[in-house]
């Protein structure tokens, strides 16, 4: 009862908040609008054009290491991918790439300078280390959900039954199962919109050298103007959400044609798996790389241009960020534990329940966190704080656990959803009703045994998720209460990349050691 | 059975998030300083039983928005701030600092004729803040190559066009930018005007605007990025001069090079020197938000951290290296020994530059504004 | 008795079944014996109480006078052993049959003894012939205590001398406990009652 209540509260907050800012954000004057439209346009243009490459190209990327990883059973590094903090891979990126960076300090082993290049990232440089960096940050969730929907879809049976008319695998993977998988793809692909458009790690750490995204503008905006000038703050709000329903406009209407040119029987010379493979291998070395000079960061002391190697080594600045901030971890571990099992034992209880009454319960949680989807987290933050003021002021802690767990809920709602929608889990409750066994007793015996990993495996995303939001410390609770993730960025504003690699190493630890556990247990 | 375990959970966050009672936004972005402000709060918790949380902010302009947002409910989140200059002058004027704090115990330490310690950027401070430390603007450079630093504007413009991509300034309207701009000016010959209100309709006022990006426009093209673009503030010039992407920084803090040097940041070449003629200095202060609901423990707080041993640790080269804002000769001999350290070869030489007094608090946002037309 | 009432299953224009009726007393076997597609199976699982979102459905079902249209499967007095029925894999044959045993009276040890099956009381069901599991499947309906039993083509892809070893099981162990039964086959030898088929 109290599972069920508590997802309706959920749903309910979403409901009314988004209630109120579609009021606000309409509440305009159209000279304004259109003077601070035009006021950012360069930004929006490339705002829009730098985000809707990054999602085509998560897409196309994840589509292609799926086809090459379905059957095999080598995904299990992809999946240890998953829990990487965004802040840590870009701080990785960002020593990496650099001007005085590692890859700076390679080129320059022949020519053996003291000084480093006098050079730096222009824009265009910067935008497209932005983009690959994201793109590669986040195939690994798509890929994990990809190769599950590749199942889903039949695509063994597909093909047997493609070559037994005459049709190549490769056309088959195109023109057959592409447009099959996309079509079952909806909800992970927004959540990856969502998060190509609300992130700030990566222009965060690119510094503000990086020419600047809408959402970056926005978070100024708020910071210096909020008290005094919100309609300017509103309006942007609102240019943000145009330029993500213009991408979310723009990739539909590819598909619309792509789908229209798909379906002739244009002879094909793609090999998708060998593609695949090569992005599989791309993206397993950008990963680990990143891992190395991280940790190599971390345990060094005047890393200094030209050297390519660290000379001295120590662990110092792991002694200094534990001692210095043991209690946030072990608050942000806590609150991330309770938010995700909270979470995940509300929707397992509720999809278990099934009657019709429940059915509400569902439908309303989904349709409110998916159209939070399509908002920027950050716009939907400072509105839901608004409201939160509104009613209670004081109680942050409550307020900062609700505000963490309604971006969690997308995720564990699409999992869960996913686990028993299979046709074996809905089997499987035809069959407890004709043997007359009570739910209570058939979950505890056979749903966990059947279903254990998927359960354990939602509450690990959830857990992740949880840990590494950090807006909620910054429009919620404005630093009261906050989580290690924070404290890893706000490191990264210091004089020390030292300190801040070790910082993103520790931040990287609960969740990896979480998902190894729980990938273990599985095999 | 869900159940117990998640009253379980929550009974054990409890225990670890509320465990703090005083709010203290001061900048995170010095890992020296936060250490200081760390060893403080242990200090004051076995002392006092006062828990001090050091919220690591960015920029002090939000949390003054904040204290501004929240005095409409009389509320703060907020009970003792790190502030000064433009921050505190608005704070101020809209009447939301606690205060007249003209009675700590501490402030018999302190020379109350020294105008720099009782004004903040023209304002007078009325004690709605109390000094805490002293800033003079300096420059960090590499001496392995650069051997005679240039110590005026003539000279620094040799060496950036001989250097070039090798010396930048934060953005505007970081302080360290900005301060950088009003210290051009002064080379420039305009300190005396820049003592009084700034005036828009006064010609000669625009005339030294103009006169600072003429400068500007000189040296832009030689600049690091061309000019084209700033780093955000000075942690990310310690960065790159650590990097030796430029070989010439700006701090306020003229010990910075030794504590940077003993973190492993800085190699040991760099050293500190700042203009022949002389450099702004300024003070920075402690103020307690009206509406703070620890306002008690906020004055003690603010009263230990005035004292001769957390000034003198402040000061301490190997640990911040902030000078105090004390007068010894007020002091006993125990505790002026407090103040006796060696101060290295790579810091600030002590007492071979001019202190220059801040321009009125209105050039702040003159120079700004003026800055972000040309350059944004 | 049980009984059924004009009975009818419709998609659209096509109707699969129509206005059946069905009378079934204690220590009855009646089979439904008809060609593939004519919706045999989703008249079954509609006597069970699983309705499937494609068909309309109509008719009126008795257990002994009482009206069961509206009882939810779980609550019927009527279980069934599907066409693509399975034991629990994480559990033995022996735990299967516990789990779902709802008979005070009966031990499914002795019961599994009684018909020579003891020696899989510890076997997994991935360990089992098809022929075994069938057997095993009929001992789990018998199990559930419900007074209708519906078997879905419970001997399908059985061998001749597997299909004669659990037809013989499963008569021996229907004149001991006196169901009403409802049968499934397409073949003439499943046919268990000469004298008692319903034609589709």
């Amino acid at each position: 009862m109290f599972f069920k209540y508590f997802l309706i509260f959920i749903s309910i907050l979403i409901i009314i908040t988004l209630g109120k800012l579609t009021i606000s954000l309409l509440n305009f004057n159209i000279g304004n609008f259109i003077y601070v439209f035009l006021d950012n346009l360069e930004s929006f243009k490339l705002t829009f054009i730098v985000n809707t490459f990054v999602i085509i190209l998560v897409v196309l990327i994840s589509y292609f290491i799926s086809i090459y990883l379905f059957k095999k059973n080598n995904s299990t590094l992809l999946n240890l991918f998953i829990p990487y903090p965004h802040v840590s891979f870009a701080i990785g990126v960002f020593i990496f790439f650099t001007t005085s960076g590692i890859f700076e300090r390679l080129l320059n082993i022949f020519n053996n300078n003291q000084l480093p290049r006098n050079d730096y990232l222009d824009n265009v440089e910067l935008s497209i280390l932005y983009i690959v960096s994201l793109t590669i940050r986040e195939v690994p969730f798509l890929v994990i959900t990809g190769i599950s929907m590749l199942n889903k879809i039949n695509t063994s049976q597909i093909i047997i039954l493609s070559r037994n008319l005459k049709i190549s695998d490769d056309k088959a993977y195109l023109s057959i199962i592409f447009p099959l998988w996309l079509k079952n793809m909806i909800f992970p692909l927004l959540i990856i919109i969502s998060f190509t458009y609300s992130n700030y790690e990566y222009s965060y750490i690119f510094g503000t050298q990086f020419p600047e995204f809408l959402n970056q503008i926005y978070l100024n905006e708020w910071s210096y103007n909020y008290f005094n000038n919100k309609n300017n703050v509103d309006i942007l709000a609102l240019i943000i959400i145009l330029c993500l329903l213009l991408t979310v406009i723009f990739i539909y209407l590819i598909y619309i044609v792509l789908k229209k040119i798909l379906i002739f029987n244009v002879p094909i010379n793609i090999n998708f798996k060998k593609i695949g493979k090569l992005f599989f291998y791309i993206i397993n070395i950008f990963f680990i790389v990143n891992f190395i000079i991280m940790v190599l960061t971390s345990i060094s002391i005047n890393w200094n241009f030209p050297n390519i190697i660290p000379n001295n080594l120590t662990l110092n600045h792991y002694t200094y960020i534990l001692t210095d901030n043991y209690e946030l971890l072990a608050f942000s571990i806590l609150i991330s534990l309770l938010a995700s099992s909270l979470l995940t034992i509300s929707l397992i209880y509720v999809h278990e329940m099934n009657q019709s009454k429940y059915k509400i319960t569902i439908n309303s949680l989904l349709y409110s966190s998916f159209i939070i989807l399509l908002i920027p987290q950050n716009i939907f933050l400072v509105e839901l704080n608004s409201f939160f003021n509104f009613i209670v002021n004081d109680a942050y802690l409550l307020k900062y656990l609700i505000s963490l767990l309604i971006y969690t809920v997308p995720y564990g709602l699409y999992l869960i959803q996913q686990t028993y929608n299979l046709p074996s889990t809905k089997n499987l409750r035809k069959h407890r009703e004709n043997l007359k066994i009570s739910k209570l007793r058939f979950f505890r015996n056979i749903t966990i045994q059947q279903l254990g990993f998927n359960f354990i495996f939602c509450f690990m995303v959830c857990f992740c998720v949880c840990f590494y939001q950090y807006l909620q410390a910054i429009l919620i609770t404005n630093g009261t209460l906050r989580l290690f993730n924070n404290e890893v960025m706000v490191l990264f504003n210091g004089e020390s990349n030292y300190i801040a690699s070790a910082g993103a190493i520790i931040n990287l630890m609960p969740c990896l050691i979480l998902f190894i556990l729980g990938l273990k247990k599985n095999v | 059975m869900y159940l117990k375990f998640i009253i379980l959970i929550i009974f054990l966050i409890s225990k670890v998030a509320y465990t703090k009672e005083i709010n203290f936004h001061a900048w995170g972005g010095s890992s020296i300083i936060n250490d200081f402000i760390k060893d403080f709060s242990v200090f004051l918790d076995q002392k006092e039983g006062i828990k001090l949380n050091h919220i690591k902010i960015t920029d002090t302009q939000t949390s003054v928005n904040l204290i501004l947002e929240e005095s409409k409910q009389e509320t703060s989140k907020i009970d003792l701030i790190w502030v000064n200059g433009e921050n505190f002058a608005n704070l101020k004027q809209n009447n939301l600092l606690y205060g007249p704090l003209d009675n700590l115990e501490n402030l018999k330490f302190i020379d109350l004729n020294d105008q720099t310690l009782i004004n903040d950027f023209g304002i007078s401070t009325e004690f709605y803040e109390i000094p805490w430390g002293r800033a003079q603007f300096s420059f960090l450079y590499d001496s392995q190559f650069v051997n005679n630093p240039p110590t005026d504007l003539k000279s620094l413009g040799l060496f950036i066009s001989n250097f070039p991509g090798r010396f930048t300034y934060p953005k505007p309207p970081n302080f360290h930018g900005t301060t950088f701009l009003k210290q051009i000016m002064y080379e420039l010959g305009f300190y005396e005007t820049m003592q009084e209100v700034f005036d828009i309709n006064n010609s000669k006022h625009l005339g030294a605007l103009e006169s600072l990006i003429s400068y500007l426009d000189t040296i832009h093209p030689n600049l690091w990025a061309n000019g084209n673009k700033f780093p955000k503030s000075n942690a990310d010039l310690i960065k790159m001069l650590a990097d030796r992407q430029i070989l010439i920084a700006i701090t306020f803090n003229p010990n910075e090079a030794s504590t940077q040097i003993k973190q492993g940041i800085l190699s040991k070449n760099v050293k500190t020197y700042t203009f022949e003629k002389g450099s702004i200095a300024n003070t920075h202060f402690l103020a307690i938000p009206k509406y703070s609901k620890n306002i008690n423990e906020s004055i003690v707080a603010i009263n230990y951290l005035l004292s001769p041993y957390y000034q003198s640790l402040k000061l301490n080269p190997e640990i911040w290296g902030d000078p105090t804002v004390l007068d010894l000769s007020r002091m006993d001999d125990q505790d002026k020994n407090l103040f006796i350290y060696q101060f290295s070869e790579n810091n600030l030489e002590q007492n071979k530059y001019n202190s220059l007094l801040e321009p009125h608090i209105s050039w702040t946002n003159a120079i700004e504004d003026k800055w972000f037309q040309v350059y944004n | 008795m049980f009984e059924c009432k004009n009975i009818s299953i419709s998609h659209g224009d096509r109707k699969y079944i129509n206005g059946l009726n069905i009378r079934i007393n204690s220590n009855e076997i009646w089979t439904i014996s008809a060609p593939s597609g004519k919706g045999k199976t989703t008249l079954l699982k509609y006597l069970a109480g699983f309705k499937e979102d494609y068909f309309s459905y109509s008719g009126q079902l008795y257990l002994d006078g009482v009206d069961i249209t509206q009882t939810l499967p779980s609550k019927r007095d009527i279980a069934m052993v599907f066409q693509d029925d399975f034991l629990f894999p994480n559990m033995n044959v022996l735990e299967n049959l516990n789990f779902t045993n709802r008979c005070d009276f009966i031990n499914p040890i002795n019961l599994l003894q009684e018909n020579n099956l003891s020696y899989l009381s510890s076997q997994y069901p991935d360990q089992i012939s098809g022929g075994e599991l069938s057997r095993i499947l009929l001992i789990r309906l018998i199990l559930l205590n419900t007074s209708v039993l519906l078997l879905d083509e419970p001997f399908n892809g059985l061998d001749n001398e597997n299909k004669r070893k659990t037809i013989n099981f499963f008569l021996n162990m229907f004149k001991k406990y006196q169901k009403k039964v409802l049968l499934i086959t397409h073949l003439e030898d499943e046919i268990l009652d000469r004298n008692k088929i319903i034609s589709l």
